[in-house]
């Protein structure tokens, strides 16, 4: 309540003022405007009805004096009523944003000085200046646009990609020049930009307008990095004819030449990797469609000539770019320096063409040489997968020459091959198989078996020689005890004769006769029974034994001529044995 | 019993040696009509059976060779020479096969010590060293026991001369055939059969590579790690790792 009072309360004031002025002298500040941007221009006027003197404005230390005072005078005369109105105009311009205060102006007129109210004045951020549609720049503005086409925003990587600078005009205005002030440059990007010999104007719309437009500038790009990449933009500078405001003498409006620099947007481009899944190994980058082969020429050579290997690439796709398959051959073929060659037509599509790599080969010895196949990898853009191309499998003949002759002579500093040229073997015929696993006999059990027990017999066969040193030492010991094997052998025999006394005495006697040239150390002719009587006599023989043994001697005799019974050859025998056993105690 | 089981497998294989001649004749009619794959398969099932011999390698080596697979042509080949090392066939397509293979690796210059043992220690197999010492053994002590038993002087004096030699041979040729032994042990030769492979200077596949190996050339295993990885020596002297999966030994 107390808030309104004191507002109609204001205006009551106000109202009075006026109405006391009406009858007398009025002096009032009017200001364009109480609220402006920064970049706007303010007028303020100061006007009075009664012409005074010794005007006085207010200081304008808060904006900056564009203009004034200028002074205006308005006298007219209406049914004998006079209006007078004089003026002072200034023209200011905000140095500063903020609420500011346009000072009281005084003026004395007929003794008596008039001041005006204050003014508050507040300048906000600068604003848009509403343009003029007559400016000719204006007009020339509105009517054309530099626009970068683009074929594909998200490409992958190295996949081609077109940009495509349209300059728009429309119908209004005539472009009467053109020149490319800054070609942009396509960092991040293997760029190449296809020439424009002619500019010539088309028609086309854009945002639902029609126009004239004419291709500035064009590329094809091939994105050599993943991610966000930014086009720089193409700057042009342009001449336009615009039509005036003015008209000529037939009433038709007559042109004027507006100069431009126009800037297309900057454009960005995401990038798309390359999926990983599936990769080859040794990708070698290619993107495209692409055909591949490997030829070489001649297949079948001497030793010594050259041949050529071509590998070609065909299709389209990023050509320039990419890496040739590795070709590897076996060390015993010298092979050169490649030589590549291209043949790439290159438009807004993108590459196409060829290329071919051509190698240089020259066989040292003869043989055959498989190439290796050589694999090529790429990344089909239209099934958006990994694709590979294997060449044929290609054999290189080389008829004649030199072979080479050991695994490694070939690598050796002296590269002369020797003078054998035999040619490659064919299988064999005959042959003997044996088991692959064969027990080894070495660290073997029979191994250390024959090892040892050979050395195991050096002592064995010392201790035989020192055992017959020993019994050759008394020959006569040696040679009784032979003798003692004799009878024993003759007794033998006696025994298994039982029965045929001749046979049995004759073997009688000369077992008794051996056992006796054993232990009496005689030679066979001293034996006689008188002569052994005496020996045994000698050798204290008990005469019981002497008798005996003469007896059965004796018996023995008979025997060769009169046949005994077998009673008395089994108690002949039997005696010879206790005979034979009393001999041995000698 | 063992003398028994012996004897049977003796006899069994009397009676089963018709078997790998046949299908070696019959390998060599697959490779007289050119059909190696078959060729190989016949030679293959003599191997399987657990006979060998040079010749067959050799056969095998060839089979491979026209089937131009490098690296087992090589590989039958150098088993073939291990078995025939004198064999000019052998060497020669051996060397055809080299041929083909990419890697030109410039060997070693052979040393004092390998020379000498390719001169003297190599000449014989380690069975043949070990049944070399046998003999040497048997002939010293024979020879001593004929020094011991004999009369004459001439006799005694033959032998006791020929008793010395044979021990100084047995000793030579037991040492070499430890040498042999350990020579053996240390050589293993082998092939690689990966197409393209690389050593790294460990024995993991994230480490820096030496150098470049591809099928068909010779290395030799050092020693192995984890049964997985193989430190080979290449026939320069360069040594690294390699998965052992890439080659095989001879």
């Amino acid at each position: 309540m107390v808030r309104y009072a004191l507002t109609y309360g204001l205006y009551f004031l106000l109202l009075a003022q006026t109405v006391l002025a009406q009858d007398g002298v009025s002096f009032e500040a009017k200001v364009s405007k109480q609220e402006l941007g920064i970049n706007e221009r303010l007028r303020v006027d100061f006007i009075m009805n009664e012409d005074g003197d010794n005007f006085v404005p207010p200081s304008f230390d808060q904006f900056h004096l564009l203009g004034g005072p200028n002074q205006s005078i308005s006298n007219s005369w209406i049914n004998g009523v006079r209006s007078y109105s004089k003026t002072y105009s200034y023209f200011l311009s905000p140095k500063n944003k903020g609420v500011f205060t346009i000072g009281q102006a005084s003026i004395e007129v007929a003794g008596s000085v008039y001041k005006t109210q204050l003014i508050k004045i507040t300048v906000t951020a600068a604003v848009e200046q509403p343009k003029d549609p007559n400016d000719p720049e204006y007009v020339a503005d509105q009517n054309m646009e530099l626009v970068a086409e683009l074929s594909n925003p998200n490409p992958y990587l190295n996949e081609a990609v077109s940009v495509v600078y349209k300059l728009y005009v429309s119908d209004d205005v005539y472009l009467s020049g053109l020149n490319i002030l800054d070609q942009p440059k396509y960092n991040n990007f293997w760029s190449q930009i296809i020439p424009i010999n002619k500019l010539e104007i088309e028609r086309g719309t854009y945002k639902n307008r029609s126009y004239n437009y004419v291709v500035v500038s064009r590329a094809v790009l091939y994105p050599q990095k993943e991610g966000q990449l930014t086009i720089e933009p193409l700057s042009l500078d342009i001449s336009l004819e615009v039509p005036s405001q003015q008209r000529n003498m037939f009433g038709g409006f007559l042109r004027q030449t507006v100069r431009r620099t126009v800037t297309a947007p900057s454009r960005t481009i995401q990038v798309k990797p390359l999926p990983e899944v599936g990769k080859p190994e040794n990708f070698s980058g290619a993107v495209g469609t692409f055909d591949f082969s490997m030829t070489a020429s001649p297949e079948v050579l001497k030793a010594g000539e050259a041949f050529q290997v071509k590998l070609k690439v065909s299709g389209k796709g990023n050509l320039k770019l990419l890496k040739m398959p590795e070709f590897q051959l076996p060390s015993s073929l010298e092979m050169y320096e490649p030589e590549r060659k291209e043949n790439i037509n290159t438009s807004l599509t993108g590459m196409s063409g060829d290329v071919t790599v051509n190698y240089t080969v020259v066989p040292a010895f003869r043989g055959e040489y498989p190439l290796p196949e050589v694999h090529f990898d790429y990344f089909d853009l239209a099934s958006k997968s990994y694709k590979s191309i294997s060449s044929e499998s290609l054999t290189i003949e080389v008829t004649e020459g030199p072979v080479n002759n050991g695994a490694v002579s070939n690598f050796s500093e002296d590269k002369t091959p020797k003078s054998n040229t035999k040619a490659f073997s064919g299988f064999k015929t005959q042959t003997a198989f044996q088991p692959i696993v064969t027990p080894n006999f070495f660290n073997s059990k029979s191994f250390w078996l024959w090892l040892f027990i050979p050395l195991l017999m050096l002592p064995i066969v010392l201790l035989f020689k020192r055992r017959r040193e020993a019994l050759s030492a008394d020959v006569v010991g040696a040679k009784s005890k032979s003798d003692w094997k004799m009878a024993h052998r003759y007794l033998k025999e006696a025994s298994s004769a039982l029965g045929d006394s001749k046979r049995f005495y004759e073997a009688l006697e000369r077992a008794l006769y051996n056992v006796l040239k054993s232990k009496l150390k005689v030679p066979i002719t001293a034996l006689n029974k008188e002569g052994i009587s005496q020996i045994l006599a000698e050798k204290k023989c008990k005469p019981t034994t002497i008798s005996e043994l003469n007896s059965l001697l004796q018996s023995c005799e008979f025997a060769r001529y009169t046949p005994s019974a077998l009673e008395s050859m089994n108690s002949d025998y039997e005696k010879a044995a206790v005979l034979i056993v009393e001999l041995s105690k000698i | 019993m063992k003398k028994v089981i012996f004897c049977l497998l003796f006899l069994a294989s009397f009676l089963t040696v018709g078997q790998p001649n046949d299908l070696f004749e019959k390998g060599n009619a697959y490779y007289i009509e050119g059909n190696y794959q078959k060729a190989i398969d016949a030679y293959q099932s003599i191997l399987d059976s657990g006979q060998h011999s040079g010749e067959l390698y050799f056969n095998l080596g060839n089979a491979y060779y026209k089937q131009e697979a490098i690296a087992p042509s090589i590989f039958y080949y150098e088993k073939a020479k291990l078995m025939l090392p004198k064999d000019e066939e052998v060497i020669n397509n051996l060397s055809y096969a080299n041929n083909r293979t990419i890697d030109n690796i410039a060997p070693m210059p052979a040393s004092f010590w390998d020379s000498l043992n390719d001169a003297i220690v190599n000449k014989l197999t380690l069975n043949q060293w070990a049944k070399l010492s046998v003999a040497m053994v048997l002939l010293c002590v024979l020879s001593f026991s004929f020094f011991i038993w004999s009369d004459g002087s001439v006799r005694k004096r033959f032998s006791f001369i020929l008793a010395i030699v044979a021990m100084f041979a047995f000793g030579v040729s037991l040492t070499l055939t430890f040498h042999k032994n350990n020579l053996d042990k240390n050589n293993r030769p082998a092939i690689i059969f990966d197409r393209q492979n690389s050593l790294s200077t460990e024995p993991n596949s994230l480490s820096d590579k030496v150098i470049d190996v591809h099928e068909g050339l010779k290395v030799f295993v050092l020693e192995y790690y984890d049964s997985e990885w193989a430190k080979v020596e290449l026939p320069d002297g360069k040594t690294g790792w390699i998965k052992s999966s890439a080659f095989r030994l001879l």
